[in-house]
């Protein structure tokens, strides 16, 4: 029985020159344990939903090392009133390496997959951008009333963490995954208290709490699939 | 009720595989071939052959649509399909409790 089962675990594509009828090798054989049926589906089940989502752990790593480098670049290298114009280069380009792991480890996971959960991700992928494209159009509005470098340097990590932070709210209510709402909510608090120490702290307290966040939120997540694989 | 009497649409290793990641999905979503056959690690000669019985049996839908203009065949549980699987997994728990 138990061979049976690692039989079928091994999932080999042994029985590919069946014939067309109903196969010798595919009959169960007469008094397989039921127990040992239902811990194939449920094996199956698993192993299926975790191949079709995408992983907290891969998209939370890409965008904790992104901060926590990103932030810490912009921290290190104030000059008293601003980051010299590299460092936001150098920050800009970590969020886009970010971006594109997020993206391109999405796509995978969900290839082939369509309907309803590939509507709603796609709609949660437009939140983004729409969310985004609102934050940049306040920014133009405030550099245009002449704001002091801090003020914009504050408003600016303000509002696109808030962003950050509701959309994985969202994310975590809309896929019922308890730890994806949990990080948006840190997110979101943590740059709200962020503010408050004004540059060029804010910096250290983005990359600290905020990419130290993601990165929490990523070893906890890879331990839990962990033992879900294990259980 | 013993084995012998579970649905036999379901009982066979292949099916019941194919059927137990289908169930998986969410309600209302579907597959394309390609990926239900990445994912079951099974050739595509093996897939089509159990998706005919299943699609026989009325338990699964199978669509053929284009992608442009190549062909690409979705592959989704049907209502009856998932209460089928529900009622093979229920009875396979009665079995286990019923035992000795």
């Amino acid at each position: 029985m138990t061979e049976w089962f690692a039989m079928q675990t091994n999932w080999s594509d042994d029985d590919s020159d069946m014939a067309a009828d109903e196969p010798a090798a595919d009959a169960l054989p007469p008094g397989t344990d039921p127990e040992v049926l239902l811990t194939l589906i449920a094996a199956e089940r698993e192993r299926t939903r975790r191949r079709t989502a995408p992983s907290l752990a891969v998209i939370a790593t890409a965008w904790g090392v992104a901060w926590l480098l990103g932030y810490l670049t912009l921290f290190l290298t104030f000059d008293g009133v601003t980051a010299p114009w590299w460092a936001f280069t150098v920050f800009s380009g970590l969020l886009a390496v970010a971006v594109v792991v997020t993206a391109v480890h999405t796509a995978r996971r969900s290839a082939g997959l369509r309907g309803e959960s590939a509507r709603v991700g796609a709609l949660y992928g437009w939140t983004w951008i729409v969310g985004f494209a609102a934050a940049a159009l306040v920014f133009v509005a405030v550099a245009r009333l002449d704001a002091s470098p801090e003020v914009v340097a504050v408003l600016s990590n303000g509002v696109s963490c808030l962003v950050v932070g509701l959309v994985y709210m969202a994310g975590g209510m809309l896929w019922r995954e308890r730890s994806m709402y949990l990080l948006g909510g840190w997110i979101a608090l943590a740059a709200g208290a962020a503010s408050l120490a004004g540059t060029p702290t804010i910096y250290l307290v983005m990359a600290l709490a905020g990419g130290g966040g993601f990165v929490v939120a990523a070893v906890l997540d890879a331990v839990a699939a962990g033992r879900r694989r294990a259980s | 009720m013993t084995l012998d009497e579970l649905d036999p649409v379901i009982h066979a290793q292949s099916r019941l595989r194919v059927m137990a990641v289908l169930a998986a999905l969410d309600d209302g979503d579907r597959l394309t071939f390609t990926r239900l056959q990445q994912l079951l690690g099974m050739t595509a000669g093996n897939l089509s052959t159990h998706l005919r019985k299943l699609e026989d049996a009325q338990y699964v839908v199978v669509e053929k649509t284009f992608a442009g203009r190549s062909p690409v065949t979705h592959v989704a549980l049907s209502g009856r399909g998932r209460r089928a699987f529900g009622t093979y997994t229920e009875s396979l728990e009665a079995l286990l409790r019923g035992k000795p």
